[in-house]
């Protein structure tokens, strides 16, 4: 499964200085990163983040008013020098959300397109669109008609048609949006095998975090038009950057408190009273950078699987807080429990119930896990 | 449910599962609706498919015979009017490639001006064909046009006399912005991934046209085609201000020579007229075989991808071509018309004191005009009354009851779109003459009432019913289960959500009746003349002069309402 990059190589694809505007309303804000050989980089963020403008910009379907882009030592694209490499000339292949299937022409003719309009002699064309077919699993279906085919497999002949002139690099625009949750799944593993076999690099764009932890080689976030980390799914899952990063992938409950001092020992004091250890072992400050001073107010960030249930009755410890069970709800093999712990609601998932609605009990925070943020 | 017999509850057992008995009640409605589309389109048709083996004249007893036929192909003068029908509508392909460039330029590129150009051809799609073809008489009579004077010194002449000047009239003025007009919306449906994934796949914009985009809107292309087909076949002033001087007769401005004459040659007409529905009915034929197994275009599209295409510094250069063309084709002309209205002698600007209002005064003075005025202002308020009424009643029968032969009903409410307008003038002229119980109607303004609204029938119910089959069912039904009765919820729930459908038919028909000469030709008299119609005598009668100020009173209404239909949405840009 792992890979390593030669990071050192040129990139094969650098953006640097990206910036665009839809009229007024600046949508990239000087994005930069680089694309390596055989990696699928995964973009993601929620909608209207400027993901799915980044792979148009990139694929020449867009116009970025300030940007360097270079693809395999090339330029595509100089907002300075005044070059603008069209869409056509780029070699690159895409994918798009809703297959982009033409409705008049047939599997086969799908696929043979983009040779023909390289003008590929016909001797070339009948093996290479027979060897895609097979490769995507649509042998068989040559004369079918593309729009008379199930999503899952015009998405398949949108792949084939992206991959039949074997681009420099493939760029994959929510390709998975339209198919059901189980269609949805298979491709996943499907696309993450097929990339392994080709060693064509991925630009995948997609809003589901899920999608983007099991496909990913980095994970590039987005928010508003700016990169908010960009690395692996487990430096960005474990080393998030700030509190969006963190509450993007997987959940989050959130709490506020304040940075407080006893002696020679920090803690966070929560809402209610309840501390929490803030020094060697304890919280981390996810910025180094600043020292918050006593009595500033912070926000602290954990994962669910990171609380524990304590069943004990007695006064909360360190590290401990105290939560009213507010409803219980039975999904079958586990139970949802709704809490109420200082001013905050959330909901707890465990397989064993302990409680019912009205208790109180104690809730233990894995100090070492938990994200300090200043707010 | 205590006084509910327990027959009645068989009863509805019964009624349940087996659909067509619950339709029962809708039979009566069903064959009225059938009846009143049948008998507002099919009677002028009929009229000149019954007459064109009869040798008689209206009125007179039916009389087996070919001598039309015969009459007709030997005439040299109809034939040849055959042949430049045929000849002056190759504008139909040189206006559907300059339509296609347009709507793809308009929606699928991000360009500069786009409102403007917009609403330019919107003016240009409501403006009469007939002021146009006057203003370039000013603009280029080989006399005294004004272009001639400036170029004439570089040793060539044009003259609006002649087949490319009339083509390039209808070019201008109508064929290329109603296309633009009317092909748009077909690209607006289309999802932009179709075209972007053909650019990244490795094709430049030609081959993204001729592989992906014509043959996908093929369909739509072909429709509007054939729309410019019939509306070409239908011309019929600018023809006869330009052609007839220099001998060109086309099928429409010959069937009016035809009935002119007196004694009018009817047998002729008739069959020239049949003629020209047997080559529609071809087309009709060859649109269905096409569009059989092509009906992608009127599906695709979710229209949730749409980007336009950004096509950098060569945006600007694009808007200006298109300005430019806008400003010859439109504004020229307009300017040249308000010029014309206010020269004591049309074209002549060397003589002392050119200018003058005093036409101006003379035409409002004249009691032609403010007669004409009038009709024209009756016919228009009646005609969209009228015919509000008569697509609401048709339009909610077909969306919203379950009413029986729906297909039927269809085909006879899209009829008179396929019936260029002398032809449906001809076939009423017949009715009118023959059938005695309608005959007091002739001569009075009930018949151009009557005809405008079959004439407008088409795209007037065609409008009501989009509308309602956006209006989900829903409101109008819970309202009623809110206790409301039919009418009442009628009235205050689906009536104030389709009011501005309803704004835009009494427009569309309004202007239509204003501007429409094909259609009433042969059924207005000297009293019901219209301004459209007195606009035409006055260009035919040499009075150029008062016809610039008809089409500059024309033309003002055209502006207007090409304001309105932008103020209330109308657009190419949903």
């Amino acid at each position: 499964m792992d890979k390593t990059f030669a990071k050192s190589e040129n990139p094969l694809l650098s953006v640097r200085g990206l910036n665009k505007f839809y009229d007024s309303v600046q949508v990239l804000k000087d994005v930069n990163f680089d694309v390596y050989e055989n990696e699928i980089l995964v973009i993601l963020g929620p909608s209207g983040c400027g993901k799915s403008t980044t792979l148009r910009v990139i694929s020449g379907l867009e116009r970025p008013e300030a940007a360097k882009i270079q693809l395999n030592g090339r330029i595509i694209s100089d907002s300075e020098k005044w070059i603008f490499l069209p869409a056509e000339k780029r070699n690159l292949g895409m994918v798009f959300q809703a297959y982009a299937v033409w409705p008049h022409m047939t599997v086969e003719e799908h696929v043979a397109f983009p040779l023909i309009v390289r003008r590929s002699s016909k001797a070339d064309i009948g093996p290479k669109v027979k060897h895609m077919l097979q490769f995507v699993d649509l042998q068989g279906f040559e004369k079918r008609n593309a729009s008379k085919l199930s999503g899952g497999q015009q998405q398949r002949l949108a792949l084939a048609r992206a991959l039949v002139y074997e681009p420099d690099l493939l760029l994959l625009d929510e390709p998975l949006s339209n198919l059901d949750a189980q269609l949805r799944q298979m491709m996943r593993v499907e696309l993450k095998d097929l990339q392994q076999r080709l060693g064509t690099s991925f630009i995948f764009v997609t809003h589901d975090q899920t999608e983007a932890m099991t496909l990913a080689d980095r994970i590039m976030l987005m928010k508003d038009g700016q990169i908010q980390q960009l690395g692996t799914p487990d430096e960005l899952y474990q080393n998030p950057v700030n509190q969006f990063v963190h509450s993007f992938l997987g959940k989050t409950i959130s709490f506020e408190g304040q940075w407080a001092k006893d002696g020679s020992h920090e803690f966070i004091e929560l809402a209610g009273g309840y501390k929490l250890r803030a020094d060697n072992g304890g919280a981390a400050l996810s910025s180094k950078a600043y020292h918050p001073e006593q009595g500033a107010p912070v926000q602290i960030t954990v994962r669910p699987q990171h609380l524990k249930i304590i069943t004990e009755e007695r006064k909360p410890q360190m590290d401990e807080i105290e939560a009213v069970v507010e409803n219980v709800m039975n999904l079958g093999d586990q139970y949802e429990i709704a809490l109420k712990a200082c001013d905050k609601q959330f909901v707890l998932t465990v397989s064993e119930l302990v409680s019912k609605a009205g208790d109180k009990i104690l809730l233990r925070l894995e100090a070492e896990q938990v994200k300090v943020w200043l707010s | 449910m205590a006084f509910m017999t327990e027959s009645d509850l068989q009863g509805q057992s019964k009624v349940l599962p087996e659909s067509r008995l619950s339709r029962h009640p809708f039979l009566g409605i069903s064959l009225l609706v059938l009846l009143g589309a049948a008998s507002a389109s099919v009677p002028p048709v009929a009229f000149i498919l019954l007459n064109a083996f009869n040798s008689a004249d209206p009125g007179e007893a039916f009389k087996f015979g070919f001598s039309g036929w015969d009459r007709a192909f030997n005439n040299e003068n109809t034939m040849s009017s055959i042949g430049y029908s045929f000849l002056l509508n190759i504008r139909t392909f040189i206006g559907i490639a300059f339509a296609f460039l347009f709507s793809w330029l308009l929606i699928r590129v991000r360009i500069p001006c786009k409102g403007f150009i917009e609403f330019s051809l919107w003016i240009a799609y409501f403006l009469p064909s007939l002021p146009l073809a006057i203003s370039w008489i000013l603009l280029l009579d080989p006399n005294y046009g004004i272009l001639n004077q400036w170029f004439g010194g570089w040793g060539f002449k044009l003259t609006p006399y002649s087949v490319y000047g009339i083509i390039w009239v209808h070019l201008t003025a109508s064929t290329i912005p109603v296309m633009t007009i009317l092909l748009a919306p077909a690209f607006r449906q289309l999802e932009s991934s179709l075209e972007e994934a053909a650019r990244v796949c490795g094709a430049g914009t030609w081959q993204t046209f001729r592989h992906v985009l014509i043959p996908v809107l093929g369909p739509a292309l072909f429709t509007v085609w054939l729309a410019g087909m019939i509306r070409g076949l239908e011309s019929f002033q600018v023809e006869l201000l330009l052609g007839q001087p220099i001998g060109v007769d086309v099928f429409a401005t010959r069937i009016y020579d035809l009935i002119s004459w007196e004694p009018p040659e009817f047998a002729q007409a008739i069959t020239l007229s049949t003629f020209f529905l047997a080559i529609l009915f071809i087309l009709a034929m060859l649109y269905q075989s096409y569009t059989k197994d092509r009906r992608y275009v009127t599906v695709s599209g979710k229209g949730t991808n749409f980007r336009p295409m950004d096509l950098g510094f060569m945006r600007y250069v694009i808007s200006a071509a298109m300005i430019v063309f806008i400003a010859f084709a439109v504004f020229l002309p307009m300017g040249a018309l308000v010029l014309g209205s206010s020269m004591r002698i049309f074209g002549y600007f060397e003589i002392s004191n050119p200018y003058t209002l005093a036409h101006w005064k003379a035409v409002f003075e004249d009691p032609v005009f403010i007669t004409s005025t009038w009709n024209s202002i009756i016919l228009g308020l009646s005609t969209g009354v009228v015919a509000l009424l008569v697509y609401c009643l048709l339009g909610y029968a077909l969306i919203r009851l379950p009413l029986q032969g729906k297909t039927l009903s269809n085909i006879f409410i899209w009829l008179p779109w396929a019936v260029p307008g002398i032809i449906m003038s001809l076939g009423m002229l017949w009715m009118f003459l023959s059938v005695p119980f309608l005959s007091p109607l002739y001569g009075t303004i009930f018949s151009l009432i009557w005809v405008l609204i079959i004439k407008e029938l088409p795209i007037g119910v065609h409008l009501i019913k989009t509308s309602f089959t956006q209006l989900s069912e829903d409101l109008e039904q819970v309202a009623r289960v809110c206790g409301s009765r039919w009418w009442y919820a009628f009235r205050r729930i689906t009536l104030p959500l389709i009011s501005p459908t309803l704004v835009a038919i009494f427009v569309i028909v309004f202007m239509a009746s204003i501007r429409d000469v094909d259609n009433v030709l042969l059924l207005a008299t000297s009293s019901t003349r219209p301004l459209a119609l007195l606009m035409m005598e006055y260009a035919l009668g040499g009075e150029m002069e008062s016809a610039s100020i008809v089409s500059v009173i024309l033309a003002c209404f055209s502006v207007v309402v090409a304001i309105f239909v932008r103020k209330y949405g109308y657009r190419m840009q949903s």
